[in-house]
């Protein structure tokens, strides 16, 4: 499987690393996208991934690490802007869009980035995706939940808990 | 390489294919949540056995008052004009408190009129942090048991000029009893007159405390409120006075009456005395009162 390209690929001496996923697939980014992750940060700042090495990463498929390098590229010259705190509101809204089409993605997608996220420790993308999950949730009832979360349904015994404790909870609700 | 993953949550509860969403460890269903209004967050007990106590242990709730807004009434500020909406959201807060482990509360600025009386219910704060304008605070504050109370820092603003104009004011002893659990006080701005005659026959044992700060407190009350900490304070091991006044023209310090000290104080270990200007005085009650303090070491610091 081909690596995803990095960046605009016009900085023939950006520092490469190699990361290496679950299933064996080996990915060549730049040193300071892959930096997004603090614990790959570590690492590399150690002299890690270089050469024919590669980090191993046993949590991560290829098909969720592709999606993670995805954002990191996109995010890694604002990161090493500081939070690119002089970037253009063109360059912002950029980011935006990028982040709402990212996010736009099947469910199980967005479970397998987020725990790849929480593994790696990469802040900006768990928060992306949490909130992503989150507005599925806003604004509906118990039931809209379940039923767009594809939560199975309930057993007749969790139905008749689930109605006690509606009742307990009366004053959460109106 | 990888952070070990937090404590994956009872997926062996569900007897059917767990959902993908519930697979999720704790903490980032947590941190989903933190997306998301109080009072949804406690709504996602019923999704599935699952999710039953998971908000519990939330490390943090947004409240916020435009979530029981039904659009009936004009928002101001934020602030329904309705009745019935301030009523549910009252409702709601106070029922989320008796539902949560609040560990922590942080009480900074805030007011109440005339007759809102605020009463604070919070069982297991071990930490809290109150910075009111005594003046805002008109009708009072009154906190009910905090039996787990670690650290307590007390601070109120305004106090030396109009305290005596607001409950809050006038009861500082009262507030101050509330907070006999506490290990580690600090308190800041409190006045001669918080502690009155009253108070040396109701005052409670501040029986686990064993660090107090006063600062800029005024001590010219006899060393009164000094005093009524030391006999109240058994295990009181460390006593800080920073930046703390004598009003002018109190001399009866000296007089006879002074007994701050007599009882005996085995366990204080260190007086810090933090200081801008003159400290004679307060030294010269402690030399004097020195005997009682067998294994006390003072420490002098002046500052600018």
């Amino acid at each position: 499987m081909a690596a995803p390209e990095s960046g605009d690929g016009n900085n023939g001496a950006a520092r490469m690393v190699t990361l290496i996923s679950s299933d064996n697939t080996r990915f060549e980014v730049e040193a300071a996208a892959a930096s997004l992750s603090q614990t790959l940060q570590l690492t590399i700042l150690d002299g890690g991934g270089g050469g024919g090495d590669g980090i191993p990463l046993p949590n991560v498929d290829s098909a969720t690490l592709s999606k993670v390098l995805e954002y990191c590229i996109k995010h890694a010259p604002a990161a090493a802007n500081g939070g690119a705190p002089n970037a253009t509101a063109v360059d912002r809204a950029e980011l935006e869009r990028f982040d709402n089409e990212f996010v736009n993605i099947d469910q199980s997608v967005l479970y397998s980035l987020i725990m790849a996220a929480h593994n790696l420790e990469i802040e900006g993308l768990q928060s992306l995706v949490a909130k992503k999950v989150a507005d599925m949730i806003k604004g509906k009832s118990p039931m809209e939940i379940r039923r767009t979360l594809g939560f199975p349904d309930p057993t007749p015994e969790e139905q008749a808990e689930m109605n006690a404790h509606m009742l307990e909870y009366g004053w959460a609700y109106e | 390489m990888m952070k070990p993953a937090c404590a994956s949550g009872g997926t062996s509860l569900v007897a059917s294919e767990p959902d993908r969403l519930s697979a999720l460890p704790d903490c980032l269903l947590h941190t989903i949540m933190s997306f998301l209004k109080a009072r949804q967050v406690v709504q996602t007990c019923v999704l599935s056995t699952r999710w039953r106590h998971l908000w519990c242990s939330v490390p943090c709730l947004d409240i916020d008052i435009d979530e029981f807004n039904t659009g009936s009434g004009l928002s101001y500020l934020g602030v329904p004009h309705n009745d019935k909406n301030w009523e549910d959201f009252e409702d709601f807060a106070v029922n989320l408190m008796l539902h949560i482990t609040l560990k922590s509360l942080v009480i900074d600025g805030g007011s109440n009129s005339y007759d809102d009386y605020l009463v604070i219910t919070a069982p297991s704060v071990a930490n809290l942090h109150l910075a009111v304008d005594v003046v805002c605070f008109h009708a009072g504050i009154s906190l009910n048991e905090m039996p787990c109370l670690d650290k307590a820092s007390i601070l109120l603003l305004g106090n030396r000029e109009r305290g005596m104009e607001s409950k809050l004011g006038r009861d500082q002893f009262k507030l101050l009893c509330s907070l006999s659990t506490v290990v580690s006080l600090e308190l800041s701005n409190l006045m001669t007159m918080v502690f009155s005659e009253e108070c040396t026959t109701t005052c409670k044992q501040f029986k686990n405390l064993r660090n107090l700060l006063l600062e800029n407190c005024d001590v010219s009350d006899d060393f009164q409120t000094m005093a009524l900490f030391l006999e109240t304070s058994p295990h009181l091991e460390k006593l800080t006075l920073r930046h703390c006044t004598i009003s002018n023209g109190t001399k009866k310090w000296i007089s006879s009456q002074c007994r701050s000290l007599n009882v005996l104080r085995a366990n204080l270990k260190l007086t810090k005395i933090i200081y801008k200007d003159d400290v004679c005085q307060l030294v010269q009650h402690f030399v004097h009162n020195s005997e009682n303090l067998p294994n006390n070491q003072f420490e002098f610091r002046k500052v600018d």
